[in-house]
């Protein structure tokens, strides 16, 4: 049946409420988003850093063919000026852990994945500055990685307590830096925040999942700081158990959420920072 | 381990054992006729039955005795290092001095050669040469090792392998998938098997060992039906007279109807080279040859392409030439099963020897003489270089061929460890470049290298890069190389956390409902660990824990499992948390004091010993809890294991508890470092590591190879 053509009046008074409806869920206005973009890479860019290390693997619980290294490069926050940088505890050979738990108790399977020879690129540069892994949040997904500042050099570091939250449909943005061969160029990534969840703690999720985004800081289109980008791994006991390849098949739809990124709160950051000065502190005091 | 031969089809193989097994049948036929009016049928058969087992048992009797399994550590080096494996294989007997031949694919890059004889004695040997372009080798027994047994050695005799004709009855012995003192039987399929390509072409430059090593270029292989398969390598294949007339050296992967040996006659006499001189010396002239069968030629050779600055080309000899003649004999190869003849002819003559040859080109007769250079081998000496990340070989004049290359001065880069110093380099090293100087220091072979490699890891402190020089596709590049020993490291320290000592389960509404009131959802403890202050507090296996303070758990499913643990590190070390939990349909509250966690597995501090390729770790407080091992039970638990390392010989296992080495007690990580310390120091012939293998006690003897 066909309806009869409504009034002007009444087509007006719908798309407005279309309008309120909708305008929450949508990003910023478009006509900022140029300025915003610049002025997150003006601000925020000379914090993030590239870590540049050497993953140590073992698998299977031998030597030989099962031993292998490899060079890998992931982004940082430098989050002290004296040089203690924050980073993805997946990035850092933290994903074995997850697959460990996948595999669950498949006969004869180990890996271990360890970095060494870890070094801390500021910016463009590649000059290289030498660190070590200091402390490490295996549950947050966090790993801390202190430069050997042997000339007490002071770097520009992000606040991790000047932070604020966000809400459902609200943009966020990222800023990370292109590979080498794009001289580490700054690039804007922005998303859309989709959900807050507490289980297994508070963690806001986006739209398009921020996988590419892990260890970089978020921060809302107005250049507020929100949290970081982890993996949250399921715990040991979270795990399918024996190992089986069919279970494993038949959870695939389960594992995109496995891998997905999530972005950790600023105030659980400061919380778990405090406690990696700590344990760096009582290492060098060992 | 026998080689596997892969094929391109089966059909066409498949047609011709089935001709084989025709043929095969019809002489069968007919030599019942002619034995005719003879027994009757059922005693005819059991008649050749008794014969056939009387040959068979003779025959085996004949070289049995003087069956060796090869067991030994052979090296590989892959990905820019070393790896080392076990291996094993077969071989003979064949001086009374107890030298044994083999397969050089078994002895390649070996060392710890151990040899078992027929009778059960195990005996170490050494190598006494190898000659991959036959694939034979030669070893060596210890023959003092006998002890009171007497160095007396059964030994074999190599047969005339030119006597055997298709259809022969043949025993394979040796130690298939490394079970030792095993024999098959079968008939000869072939006495001239060359792998010739759909083309009919022989190749021998197609069929290669490890790192472009060539082989079988003299070799018609004896193709037979006795079932042989890995392990089976450089065992005899024995004809009804108990002589040795094959050494067997390929097979298809999974056994089956064919295997290949290379014939005894040209086993023997390599062998009597080995042992006279250690190597096997030839001549070579720089020239393939390819049979005239389609080429439309009536007679000679066809000369199919000629080494760059070899004998033949400075004779003048090019590719297209015919050669009618060699030292006035007329020649003619029509068939690639005669290439190998042509080539061993020519390899045997002395080396610096004046070969007339006689050549058609464009129709016209054409004589020179060609005098012989020494035949060189293919692959150089391999090394790798650990402090920084690569292997790398001596270039011998076919690597230098192959690889465009003006000279052999150098070495050439044979594999990069990722993550290491070469890999890292600045411009990183490859895969095939050639190295032409380390700080500026010229290389001309990997003794250089090696020496300039060592000179610069003793070095104390190690600079920070080594300046090398390397060639890529002719172009000279510099790079700058951090050399950088293995390191040994413990695992990332990590934040420690709250703990309860206690095991849960979703206690979910379910099954709080089926076992009593709903309010008991939660989380129902299933183990109390001893040793912790839950233990020391109120908690029972069995108490339902539905809330931590003031927060209540809900937890919705079985997988939900990690939400206690989760809740309890939220807080803080130290710190007293209330427990409201249900006992029995009654509602508690009990206190307990919050523990840092205990340290994991895979956060246990290591110890990684290079001589015995053994890294170790402490014992966690989850390694008793999982193994219900009290505090009496001690040790270090081993983790990583190189199989063929001295440990792995051993047969000391990932997983196993090392309790006891010597007299030696080990408790803990620092008495096992103690223990390996006065271990060096003693440097014993053997050890004995008492383990703990899951609920069994086990004694491990370990035989180092102490060096000074």
């Amino acid at each position: 049946m066909t309806k009869p053509v409504q009034s002007g009046r009444r087509i007006h008074l719908t798309a407005a409420a279309i309008a309120l409806v909708l305008f929450p869920l949508l990003p910023v206005a478009s006509a900022d988003d140029g300025a915003s973009y610049q002025r997150l890479i003006d601000s925020r860019a000379d914090v993030i850093v590239t870590v540049r290390f050497v993953l140590n693997m073992k698998m299977g619980g031998a030597g030989g063919f099962g031993d292998q290294e490899t060079e890998s490069e992931i982004p940082g926050v430098m989050i002290d000026p004296d040089g203690l940088v924050l980073c993805s505890n997946t990035q850092f050979g933290g994903i074995t852990g997850m697959i460990k738990r996948m595999m669950g108790s498949m006969p004869g399977f180990d890996l271990t994945a360890e970095p060494s020879d870890i070094k801390v690129l500021i910016g463009a540069e590649e000059n290289e500055l030498d660190a070590e892994l200091v402390a490490r949040d295996v549950e947050l997904d966090l790993a801390w990685v202190q430069i050997k500042n042997d000339e007490k050099a002071k770097y520009k570091a992000l606040d991790l307590a000047d932070s604020t939250e966000v809400k459902i449909g609200q943009q966020i943005m990222a800023v990370r830096r292109l590979g080498k061969y794009f001289d580490r160029h700054p690039e804007v990534h922005t998303d859309t925040i989709s959900a807050q969840v507490e289980r297994p703690r508070k963690l806001w999720m986006t739209q398009y999942g921020l996988s590419a985004s892990y260890g970089l800081p978020v921060f809302t289109s107005d250049n507020k700081f929100v949290g970081i980008v982890v993996l949250q791994a399921p715990d040991d006991d979270e795990g399918p158990g024996e190992f089986n390849p069919f279970a494993m098949m038949g959870s695939m739809s389960n594992m995109q959420d496995m891998f997905r990124g999530a972005i950790l709160p600023a105030p659980k950051l400061v919380k778990a920072t405090k406690r990696a000065r700590e344990l760096a502190k009582s290492q060098d005091e060992d | 381990m026998v080689r596997t031969l892969r094929y391109h089809a089966t059909s066409p193989l498949r047609c011709l054992a089935t001709l084989l097994t025709v043929v095969a049948c019809a002489g069968g036929s007919i030599g019942y006729a002619q034995s005719e009016p003879g027994p009757a049928p059922q005693n005819r058969t059991d008649a050749l039955r008794a014969d056939m087992r009387r040959l068979i048992e003779e025959a085996k009797g004949e070289v049995y005795p003087a069956l060796v399994h090869i067991t030994l550590v052979s090296s590989t080096y892959y990905g820019g290092k070393e790896i080392r494996h076990r291996r094993a294989g077969s071989g003979t007997i064949i001086t009374p001095q107890g030298h044994v031949l083999t397969n050089q694919h078994v002895t390649d890059n070996g060392r710890r050669f151990r040899c078992t004889l027929a009778d059960k004695r195990e005996l170490s040997a050494e190598l006494v040469g190898e000659d991959p372009l036959t694939d034979l080798a030669v070893l060596k027994l210890d023959l003092a090792e006998t002890g009171d047994l007497g160095p007396n050695v059964s030994v074999a005799t190599i047969g005339d392998s030119s006597r055997l004709l298709v259809g022969d009855h043949v025993l394979a012995m040796g130690s298939p998938w490394a079970l030792s003192r095993s024999v098959t039987s079968g008939i000869v399929s072939n006495t001239e098997r060359v792998f010739a390509g759909w083309a009919g072409e022989h190749d021998p430059d197609e069929m290669r060992l490890a790192q472009g090593q060539r082989t079988g270029l003299y070799t018609r292989w004896i193709q037979h039906d006795a079932a042989i398969n890995p392990g089976n390598s450089g065992g005899p294949l024995v004809n009804l007279k108990g002589e040795v007339i094959g050494v067997n050296e390929l097979g298809r992967l999974w056994g089956g109807d064919m295997g290949f040996a290379i014939p005894g006659n040209l086993a023997k006499e390599v062998a009597e080279a080995l042992i006279r001189d250690g190597v096997v010396a030839r001549s070579w002239i720089g020239v393939s040859f390819k049979a005239i069968e389609r080429t439309g030629l009536e007679r000679g050779v066809l000369v199919d392409s000629i080494v760059q600055d070899s004998p033949a080309d400075r004779a003048g000899i090019v590719p297209g030439d015919v050669v009618v003649a060699l030292d006035g004999e007329a020649l003619t190869i029509r068939y690639p099963e005669e290439i190998p003849l042509l080539l061993k002819r020519v390899a045997d003559y002395a080396i610096g020897s004046s070969i007339a040859v006689t050549c058609e080109r464009d129709g016209a007769v054409r004589e020179t003489v060609v005098t012989t250079a020494k035949l060189e081998k293919d692959k150089g000496e391999e090394l790798a270089f650990h402090g920084w990340g690569m292997t790398a070989l001596d270039i011998t004049p076919m690597a230098a061929r192959e690889h465009l290359l003006d000279t052999t001065a150098g070495v050439l880069v044979s594999g990069v460890r990722s993550g290491r110093g070469a890999a890292l380099a600045k411009p990183p090293l490859s895969k095939n470049d050639v190295v032409k100087s380390i700080e500026t220091r010229p290389i001309s072979d990997l003794s250089d290298f090696t020496d300039a490699y060592e000179s610069v890891m003793a070095s104390d402190p190690l600079p920070e890069y080594v300046l090398v020089e390397f060639e890529r596709q002719g172009k000279i590049y510099l790079t700058l190389l951090e050399p950088k020993p293995e390191e040994d490291r413990d695992p990332p320290p990590e934040i420690a956390k709250a703990w309860v000592g206690v095991a849960v389960q979703p206690f979910l509404k379910d099954l709080a409902e089926r076992m009593g009131p709903e309010e008991a959802a939660g989380f129902r403890i299933t183990q109390v660990y001893p040793r912790t202050k839950a233990a020391q507090s109120d908690l029972k296996v069995g108490d339902v824990v539905t809330h931590l303070n003031d927060r209540r758990f809900k937890p919705r499913r079985p997988e939900d499992g990690g939400m206690f643990q989760r809740e309890v590190r939220r807080l803080d070390i130290d710190d007293t948390a209330t427990l409201t939990i249900v006992r029995e349909g009654q509602q508690l509250k009990t206190q307990v004091v919050l523990e840092r966690t205990r340290i994991r597995p895979d956060e246990a501090k290591r110890d990684r010993n290079r001589d015995f390729e053994l890294t170790v770790r402490e014992l966690t407080f989850f390694d008793r809890v999982d193994n219900r091992w009290g505090d009496d039970v001690k040790g270090v638990i081993a983790i990583h294991v190189e199989s063929a390392g001295w440990a792995g010989l051993g047969g000391i296992r990932p997983g196993d508890l090392i309790q006891r080495i010597d007299d030696l007690e080990i408790s803990d990580l620092a008495s096992y470092r103690e223990a390996m310390r006065t271990i060096d120091k003693r440097r014993p012939e053997r050890i004995v590591f008492g383990l703990l293998r899951g609920v069994r006690t086990r004694f491990q003897y370990v035989e180092p190879e102490w060096t000074p």
